[in-house]
């Protein structure tokens, strides 16, 4: 066997293993993508389920048994959260107790799936806007997240009073 | 001599290649399918989830007592205007057993069957493997199903998780693919 031959087989041997780690790289994207999308369906699926259970509660502490009139008597900004005595979600009775709340659903296939909201008043004009005030309209803010989906997961949904 | 030892090298090297190329078109073959039964799992558990929560959101719907009229793990029997005709239905979603379905290599495989007013079972073979409700009360704690005979128990339901697992009917190397699903619905009339 001469030079040329040696060296027509190593390229040869080179070109097709470069094949087949193309192969192996595309199947295990195809995988991944694969296993992304069932966590991406888990994943919303369990987002969907905290922002129903959410909004199914009253809008505020003060609106609970009585009704309010003017913004300014419902929660202040910044004591949007679990009122005092409530001390897990059982005892949630208003929307802004699930402010910064967080919980962890386990699946047995893709294992934790860790889901937190944020609720905070908006404009009820532009509902796209944070407001610095109390107003009648609050915006409950869902995440979840997994090892397996790529991105965080975010659903939002916004509640007038 | 020479041209001998080129014979060897050669068919050693041929060999090799041969070897190569048939595992890559088994690794490819097993991949492909494994990666088409876990999409079609997908879609399987992606259609049961649409089915039930376009159900389980209208438990009660027009129903002005007994909404629920059995809730257990794998069976829910509720009661719903679910056609919107004026008319009350009664819906019933209940696992079946493995039993049914010996023909399928997947050995855990059931059949989710929906009934409505009391007809005749349907449903077809989605894979289902596992499948569970849960019920919880007002305040998000879950009711035992033991205490879920009681009527007045069962008046306490205001919500319905379920968790449905789905796989492939057919093995890939002794291993099903699937997928799985965990929801909770609230419906507006409970």
């Amino acid at each position: 066997m001469n030079t040329g031959q040696t060296l027509l087989i190593t390229v040869g041997l080179l070109l097709f293993s470069i094949f087949i780690l193309t192969v192996y790289r595309t199947t295990t994207s195809r995988f991944a993508f694969a296993i992304a999308n069932e966590a991406l369906l888990s994943g919303t699926a369990i987002g969907q389920s905290l922002i129903d259970e959410i909004t199914l509660k009253s809008f505020d502490e003060k609106t609970v048994d009585k009704v309010v009139s003017v913004p300014d008597s419902l929660t202040p900004v910044n004591q949007l959260g679990p009122d005092s005595g409530e001390k897990d979600v059982t005892t949630y009775d208003d929307i802004d107790d699930y402010n910064n709340y967080e919980r962890t659903e386990t699946l047995s296939r893709l294992g934790n799936f860790k889901a937190w909201s944020k609720v905070y008043y908006v404009l009820p004009n532009s509902p796209d806007i944070k407001s610095g005030t109390r107003t009648f309209a609050k915006k409950i803010e869902v995440y979840v997240q997994n090892d397996f989906v790529t991105d965080t997961v975010k659903l939002y949904r916004i509640v007038t009073y | 001599m020479s041209s001998l030892i080129d014979i060897i090298t050669a068919t050693f090297i041929g060999a090799i290649l041969i070897l190569m190329i048939i595992g890559i078109n088994f690794y490819i073959e097993n991949s492909s399918r494994e990666i088409t039964n876990a999409n079609i799992a997908q879609m399987n558990v992606k259609e049961i989830a649409e089915v039930l929560d376009y159900d389980l959101y209208k438990v009660g719907f027009r129903v002005p007592d007994s909404k629920i009229l059995i809730a257990d793990s794998t069976r829910l029997v509720f009661q719903s205007d679910i056609d919107n005709n004026g008319k009350i239905d009664t819906i019933e979603y209940v696992l079946g057993s493995p039993n049914e379905l010996t023909s399928t290599p997947n050995p855990k495989d059931r059949i989710l069957y929906r009934l409505m007013n009391n007809g005749p079972r349907r449903g077809s073979n989605l894979g289902v493997v596992d499948f569970k409700f849960t019920y919880y009360d007002s305040s998000n704690t879950v009711l035992s199903y033991s205490s879920l005979v009681s009527k007045t128990q069962r008046d306490r339901i205001k919500a319905i998780g379920y968790y449905v697992k789905v796989e492939s009917v057919f093995p890939v190397e002794g291993y099903y693919p699937g997928a799985e699903i965990k929801k909770t619905i609230r419906p507006k009339n409970l």
